[in-house]
């Protein structure tokens, strides 16, 4: 195993759960899925579709980004950074090291998935124009399998293989964002990492937020509020255990840890950093300042007027090795005018 | 149980207006279960008001069965929980349903 079973590789543990739900013939669970553990939820494969193929437009985002914070948006000619070839060889090597962990870990579950990780790997990872079209047949054909009490193979199949694909596309370009961090910080020290994160993640976060709730959910059929309340709640176990601690009062404000035990991202990183010869966090900052601005811009978009929110990382993997925690902390306000800025920001004027 | 005529008629006396400012919107009430029915709720430059049926073009559609909108604006069930639960469902802009929750003097339940 090339990169941490733990930190990312956890979608090889809900495919499998998947492919156990339907030899039981548990095809609500399946589709829809199931509280595993108070730390643990099988997210089903609607919401989990749904979640990669959002997560899998943050990513290049990411990127684009840091590289244009950094004064390197050259390096992103073509579709694998050819802008910088030694940065494109190291993100394409690496890449390669992703995708045998998955074929290895899709022969560990077996059941059609090494199949189906082969195919993959013989085509094209690049998420595709018709990715929308294709999850809304899924779904409307999951949705009739159910109302029949069936669910043919040939449809998990298609469910399986799109979260593959987004699951790989999503790491193709979080590889490369570590490549990158790794040549900026060799060639020009750590100070000019956080520079080119610190100059552009004001920017990042209401992008991102752009990206997700105007763009990727909508698409993915995840508009109304109720569906995007059961995505945040359920969607990101697609790739993360996590928990909140119980809420507790500091004088009129209300203080909840949401931690997060394992990061894709920390994995990653963390895998550069060794084979670049770096030290462990040294490019951390480039992930952990860009998770916190985008979890405060998520509260601010969704949490009701009745209260204003504050959102601060307090402790990260990528930052100091320790389990990750995000501390949300909200007073009672009146606090529309959060809710007009955000709706301007995000979705553009209101009618 | 309160019954859903009493509960929509009641809202422009819970409305907030204060958390209302620049916030004019039409919100139709969908409804099935015990009372199917239809309600239009009008919010405009700070006032509140409710008329029997579709009369407006909605920005926003609350769908669901009637109890639970009565459960809902006389704090038995808080509306996150049933939006949660899919009992209600609120189409249209995803922060008009954020927005509207925040419009009302719901009685707190022990």
């Amino acid at each position: 195993m090339n990169y941490s079973e733990f930190h990312d590789h956890k979608w090889a543990q809900n495919l499998g759960l998947a492919v156990g739900y339907w030899k039981r013939a548990e095809y609500e669970k399946l589709y829809r899925g199931e509280r595993l553990s108070e730390r643990d939820v099988f997210p089903g494969l609607r919401v989990m579709g749904a979640y990669w193929a959002s997560v899998e437009h943050e990513m290049p985002l990411r990127l684009s980004t840091f590289l244009r914070g950094a004064g390197h948006g050259d390096w992103l000619a073509g579709p694998r950074l050819e802008g910088d070839p030694l940065v494109a060889g190291k993100a394409s090597d690496y890449f390669e090291r992703f995708l045998a962990d998955m074929a290895e870990l899709a022969d560990r579950i077996g059941d059609g998935l090494p199949g189906l990780v082969a195919d993959l790997r013989s085509s094209s990872v690049v998420m595709p124009e018709d990715w929308a079209s294709s999850m809304a047949r899924l779904q409307g054909d999951g949705e009739a399998a159910l109302a029949r009490g069936e669910f043919p193979r040939e449809l998990l199949d298609g469910w399986l293989r799109i979260c593959l694909r987004s699951v790989a596309n999503y790491n193709r370009f979080l590889i490369a964002g570590a490549c990158a961090a790794a040549a900026i910080v060799a060639r020009e020290g750590a100070g000019a990492l956080r520079a080119a994160v610190d100059a552009t993640s004001s920017d990042f976060m209401w992008e991102v937020s752009r990206a997700f709730f105007a763009t990727a959910l909508p698409q993915a059929g995840f508009e109304d509020i109720g569906d995007l309340m059961e995505l945040g709640l359920r969607g990101m176990y697609a790739d993360q255990y996590f928990h909140s601690e119980p809420e507790r009062e500091e004088g009129e404000a209300t203080v909840r840890m949401s931690v997060l035990e394992n990061c894709e991202l920390a994995g990653v990183y963390a895998a550069v950093e060794r084979w670049e010869g770096l030290e462990p966090r040294a490019l951390g900052y480039a992930i952990c300042r860009y998770c916190e601005v985008h979890g405060l811009a998520t509260m601010m978009i969704t949490l009701p007027p009745m209260v204003s929110p504050s959102y601060r990382l307090v402790r990260s993997l990528g930052l100091h090795g320790e389990e990750c925690r995000f501390e949300l902390r909200t007073v009672p306000a009146d606090d529309m005018g959060r809710i007009l800025d955000v709706q301007e920001r995000v979705f553009g004027p209101a009618e | 149980m309160a019954k859903i005529e009493e509960v929509v008629n009641s809202l422009p006396g819970i409305f907030k207006p204060e958390k209302a400012k620049g916030w004019n919107r039409v919100i139709l009430f969908d409804l099935q279960g015990e009372e199917p029915s239809q309600w239009t709720l009008t919010i405009e430059n700070g006032s509140c008001s409710v008329e029997k049926g579709r009369s407006k073009e909605p920005k926003l559609t609350i769908m669901g069965n009637s109890e639970y909108v009565c459960q809902m604006f006389t704090g038995e069930t808080p509306p996150m929980k049933l939006v949660n639960a899919k009992l209600l469902r609120m189409k249209g802009p995803m922060m008009d349903s954020i927005a509207f929750s925040g419009l009302w003097n719901i009685p707190k339940k022990a």
